[in-house]
């Protein structure tokens, strides 16, 4: 059978013509007939200054057999965004657009200085805005956009509010358990009684029933409501070694 | 028309254009004169090549030959491409021995675009190949004393990693 050494060797220099440097080093390495070949003094002058230039204006400017362009232009890699700079279109037109390591720095600052001018103007636009109509927070508070009326003051900072939100918490806590002390709890609407003892018992059963959605049955809310209702349950232990029957009279007691 | 006649006594008879497509037989044309019904011999070049050739010439009839003598640089830059137009590559999808045979018949014929497909060809096949891929593909024996071939491994260390 016919092999590629056995063809004469001019025509094999012909095809080395076509191949790079890699190529040529690994057939060297196949036969000493090929090394020699491929170390062939005028396949590398040929290659030099017929092949060398001709491969790399093929590789920049060729066309494929539709007349396609093998590589995108400049200009459609501009286009693209694959080539940025400052202003690149109108300069490379020019023909004054060097692409190099400085002025990929260049480009790179004044992307950086451009961001940086952009977000100077919007937070001047909006701190204007603020001051400009002072009530601009309570409108906000006014559409159900701010949840409170402390985060549509201007003069409490924004770290604050957490820490205010907690104290009016608390507040209405105290509130509440004093409520229940004084026995002015019968504002609770269809429970109304003359006697304290009679609105606490309301309360309480307003509590079990429709109070559940509102008050989870937990023990943080408990004490909330009822801040000394520790103590009495701890009397109430002590007394459980005395006697069964007194306990259960306590207890019902103290639901009543 | 011109009768040319292969290594195994087959005759083919074709039009004169198609078979000046080879500058040997254009020249042998030249030589013996218009009116000559002689077949011409063609020692080298068996039926099944010649028959694929012909179909070459025929495809590529009336397309300007390359100048003689002045083809040189010119020509060399425009074609040292290895890119293959797409008729020429469903012609030279052939078998490895065939293909061979055509690069002889073409070197023989001196039918410069074919000899250049079809080095064009086997350089394609090379390229992007191990050392070891193209012994398998050509079926190289490996012929090196082992000296000889520690020097060229050496000599060509530059290429391993690419």
């Amino acid at each position: 059978m016919l092999n590629l050494i056995e063809l004469p060797a001019d025509i094999i220099l012909l095809i080395f013509s076509y191949l790079d440097l890699p190529e040529l080093s690994s057939l060297a390495q196949l036969s000493p007939f090929l090394a020699v070949l491929a170390s062939d003094p005028v396949l590398h002058k040929n290659r030099l200054r017929i092949v060398v230039p001709s491969r790399i204006q093929h590789s920049l400017f060729g066309q494929g057999p539709q007349g396609i362009a093998f590589r995108p232009t400049i200009a459609e890699l501009v286009h693209r965004g694959v080539i940025r700079g400052l202003s690149i279109e109108r300069r490379w037109r020019e023909g004054t657009y060097f692409h190099s390591h400085r002025s990929i720095i260049q480009y790179e600052t004044s992307v950086k200085l451009a961001r940086d001018q952009t977000s100077r103007i919007i937070s001047m636009q909006l701190r204007q805005r603020i001051r400009d109509s002072r009530n601009f927070l309570k409108t906000l508070h006014q559409a159900h956009v701010l949840p409170d009326e402390e985060s549509s003051l201007v003069h409490v900072s924004r770290s604050l509010l957490p820490v205010m939100r907690k104290l009016k918490w608390s507040i209405q806590k105290d509130e509440l358990s004093k409520r229940i002390r004084d026995g002015t709890l019968c504002s609770i609407p269809g429970q109304l009684s003359n006697r304290s003892i009679g609105s606490l018992e309301a309360f309480c059963s307003w509590l079990e029933s429709r109070g559940r959605g509102i008050v989870h049955d937990d023990e943080r809310v408990r004490l909330a409501i009822c801040p000394d209702v520790r103590e009495k349950v701890g009397f109430f232990e002590g007394l459980e070694d005395r006697s069964r029957g007194r306990i259960v009279i306590s207890r019902i007691s103290l639901i009543a | 028309m011109i009768v040319l006649k292969t290594s195994d006594n087959e005759t083919f008879t074709v039009e004169r254009d198609v078979a000046e497509r080879s500058v040997l037989i254009k020249n042998m044309l030249d030589d013996i004169g218009e009116n000559s019904e002689q077949a011409i011999p063609l020692p080298n070049v068996n039926s099944s090549v010649l028959k694929k050739v012909l179909e070459y010439c025929e495809h590529h009839r009336g397309e300007p030959l390359p100048a003689a003598d002045a083809d040189t640089s010119q020509d060399d830059t425009r074609k040292r491409t290895t890119d293959i137009s797409e008729w020429d590559q469903k012609f030279i999808t052939v078998d490895q021995e065939m293909l061979f045979e055509i690069i002889l018949a073409a070197n023989y014929l001196d039918i410069k675009s074919l000899l250049d497909v079809g080095c064009k060809t086997v350089a394609n096949m090379i390229k992007g190949k191990t050392p070891e891929e193209i012994r398998k593909l050509f079926n190289i024996v490996n012929d090196f004393t082992p000296e000889e071939e520690a020097q060229i491994k050496k000599e060509n260390e530059w290429a391993e990693d690419r």
